[in-house]
């Protein structure tokens, strides 16, 4: 199939909130107005090319579950509207729409039966639909016995199964187990090369990068970007864990030439966990990343500021496998300091620790006392030899002697992008290269030196 | 409303439906008439069982408690045949409409969830009613045919009775679904209005015995008409009422397109309201 597989032109949804059920009756009997309007989708348009991969994210309640809905015909648009071509089939919510007290076989019968297909096409693929959901001892067990990830490995398999043109799904993927998650992603990319379109939910970037063309970031129920799908990631990742000011300019990083232009679009310093405020006692707990930091110390010394920057001295929020990138931990005495040491420590999102230094261990450096309200900027090169996930830096500053000023724990989560030359789900990057030696030549070469 | 166009579109329509998903209209009806019984110990024999059973009581009590007689005739079992043949096809319309309204709503995550023709929905109620329908009229045929009553003969009679309550029941149905996904209450509402439905049709009114009033109504009600048609395929084995047996199909067809056009009308919105 070529073209286009899906047009969405300026589609919008409002939902009717109604207090009571019964004031859907009266007001549908001529009386006053009794709802409150709330609009889920507004002005949304964007095409989907056939043979591609479409991911939608946003947060919750952003619109996404609706616009798949409306785009898989269960939902009406309120205005605009959406052309679909061939046939389509939907994973949408868990559960789907199995029904609970038959078996998985009978399941795999009855929902091959909605999406179109002949019994006897069904006959012919339910093989290969219980072989790929692996749920062979099972298949004749009611649906309710089954766990979520199994019900929604069932759903996948059936809706991948009847070969639709246009694949729709919500969130399903998340919920099977790894070796699952790969298989169907797997599945996805064979899709796509037999030119078919395919929809996305996800609320795991990673997995969005991965397997996506291109993706939408929906927020409120506008489009909030469109676009490759890192750039849309890295997007995504501003909203959840940039600070409320989203339209902020960035500021310019102290002790360092101001933004030289080449990329002023740049988001701002959203993953910096910036405390000014030098006049408070440290609060044991801040909620810079979402409640995670945990800081502590004896406050003679405070890490007022500390990102991650690229190259270009510009903050960033997420991190490419093997770029070069600093850590930039910039400290004010509060009152006269002994010689100061800093360190970072990066922890997984598991919280194991990956990495931890400082500067006297590494480079037996240490910063010369500070003054009251004097300021210092220590720059920690590195680089990014993490492979994806999801990553928490951490920053200290102390006394020689180990007395810590000021520890900011886990200060910034920031994520490794998904990187294509390794597989997922491992934790460091050894930037492998693979060549073939020709062994005979080798042998030869070995005889000669004999 | 009954403007022909749309009715015959609607027709269309329908009929396109039912060539395509003839294989899944069947599927969810066998499972519709099974499926209540599922996870039971007797599973599927309650299909059968449970209208033997009601048919049983009803014999029973009509035979030996409620003893009537048909006007110049002794038996009991003549008048017994006589309600029974009446009653057999109400119970299986009570039923069929009891579970129209949550036809849809009842089966939101199936609506919401899955992209497939809901209009299968509420023609699966109508038609999983068969079981009832089926042992009720055999059973009233057999005591008719032990008392001289009815035939081999009124066979084609009974078929077409049959047909007119399936598609009548069924745009019933298509209506009573659609309007239960906004109203909840109509649930409710209907079992109440079944109950008294039950004694607004000629049912347990012998010949010339219902009064006046209520003789009006029973030409209100469309059922009235499915109900003579069976009495007269039953009891009389032959067309007492030839304005009956035209009217049924007619009645039948028409209530089945406006209800399958109200049904289409609504159907859009149902995503909102689930």
């Amino acid at each position: 199939m070529s073209g286009l597989a899906i047009a969405v032109r300026r589609l919008r949804k409002s939902y009717r909130l109604y207090a009571r059920p019964r004031d859907m009756l009266f007001e549908a009997l001529g009386g006053r107005q009794r709802h409150r309007e709330f609009v889920a989708l507004d002005e949304v348009s964007f095409d989907v090319a056939g043979g591609s991969v479409l991911g939608l994210m946003g947060r919750n309640g952003a619109g996404k579950s609706t616009l798949l809905r409306i785009i898989a015909g269960t939902l009406d648009a309120t205005a605009g509207t959406v052309t679909t071509s061939g046939r389509v089939a939907a994973i949408l919510e868990l559960g789907t729409g199995f029904h609970a007290d038959y078996s998985g076989r009978e399941n795999i019968y009855l929902g091959g039966l909605c999406l179109g297909l002949s019994r006897k096409r069904i006959d012919s693929r339910v093989a290969e639909v219980i072989e790929f959901s692996e749920l062979e001892e099972f298949i004749d067990q009611p649906f309710r016995t089954y766990s979520s990830g199994m019900q929604a490995r069932l759903a996948f398999s059936v809706a991948t199964c009847v070969d639709p043109d246009i694949l729709i799904i919500d969130e399903a993927l998340a919920v099977g187990d790894a070796r699952f998650q790969l298989k169907s992603f797997d599945r996805i990319r064979e899709f796509k090369r037999r030119g078919k379109s395919i929809l996305v939910v996800s609320h795991s970037i990673n997995q969005l990068v991965s397997v996506c063309d291109r993706a939408i970031l929906l927020d409120r129920g506008r489009i909030l970007m469109d676009g490759e799908p890192n750039a849309v990631g890295n997007a995504y990742h501003e909203l959840l864990f940039g600070p409320p000011t989203a339209a902020e300019p960035a500021a310019p990083l102290a002790g360092t030439q101001a933004n030289d232009g080449a990329r002023q679009a740049e988001p701002p310093a959203r993953a910096a966990a910036t405390d000014l405020d030098l006049g408070e006692p440290p609060p044991e707990v801040t909620g810079a990343e979402g409640g995670r930091e945990h800081r502590y110390g004896d406050g003679a010394a405070r890490i007022i500021d500390f990102q991650l920057v690229d190259t270009q001295d510009r903050a960033v929020t997420r991190l490419q496998s093997l770029e070069t990138y600093a850590a930039v931990v910039t400290i004010r005495a509060a009152r006269q300091t002994e010689e100061l040491c800093a360190g970072v420590l990066v922890r997984n999102a598991r919280g194991q620790d990956i990495f931890a230094t400082d500067m006297m261990r590494c480079q037996d450096l240490t910063i010369a006392p500070l003054m009251p309200g004097e300021e210092a900027i220590v720059r920690m090169r590195f680089r990014a030899n993490m492979a994806a996930g999801t990553y928490f830096f951490s920053a200290t500053v102390a006394r020689c002697d180990g007395t810590k000023h000021d520890v900011r724990f886990d200060a910034i989560m920031t994520e490794v992008a998904p990187v294509t030359t390794i597989y997922t789900d491992t934790l460091v990057n050894l930037e492998p290269e693979f060549c073939i030696s020709d062994l005979r030549l080798l042998a030869q070469a070995r005889e000669l030196t004999e | 409303m009954l403007a022909p166009s749309a009715n015959g579109a609607a027709f269309r329509h329908f009929l396109s439906l039912i060539r395509r998903h003839h294989e899944l209209v069947w599927e969810m009806t066998r499972r519709e008439m099974l499926e209540r019984y599922t996870g039971q110990v007797l599973g599927s024999l309650w299909a059968l069982g449970l209208p033997l059973l009601t048919m049983g009581i009803y014999i029973f009590a009509f035979l030996v408690l409620f003893q009537g007689h048909l006007p110049g005739s002794d038996s009991s079992l003549g008048y017994a045949v006589f309600v029974l043949s009446g009653l057999a096809p109400w119970m299986a319309v009570q039923e069929a409409l009891g579970r129209g309204p949550t036809a849809i709503s009842g089966n939101a995550n199936l609506v919401k969830q899955i992209v497939f023709p809901n209009e299968i929905l509420p023609l699966r109620v109508a038609l999983g009613v068969s079981p009832t329908l089926g042992i009720g009229v055999a059973v009233v045929g057999m005591l008719a045919l032990i008392c001289g009553l009815g035939g081999w003969s009124t066979v084609p009679l009974l078929i077409v009775a049959v047909a007119c309550h399936l598609v009548m029941t069924a745009g019933l149905v298509y209506v009573l679904a659609a309007i239960g996904v906004f109203i909840r209450d109509v649930r409710d509402i209907v079992t109440v209005l079944l109950s008294i439905g039950l004694f607004l049709q000629p049912i347990f009114y012998g010949p010339g015995v219902a009064p006046r009033a209520l003789e009006m109504i029973f030409y209100l009600s469309p059922i009235s008409y499915l109900i003579w048609c069976y009495r007269d395929a039953l009891v009389y084995g032959e067309i007492s009422n030839t304005v009956v047996w035209l009217a049924t199909p007619i009645i039948s067809t028409l209530l089945f397109l406006i209800g399958y056009r109200l049904y289409r009308s609504l159907q859009p919105a149902f995503g909102n309201a689930l």
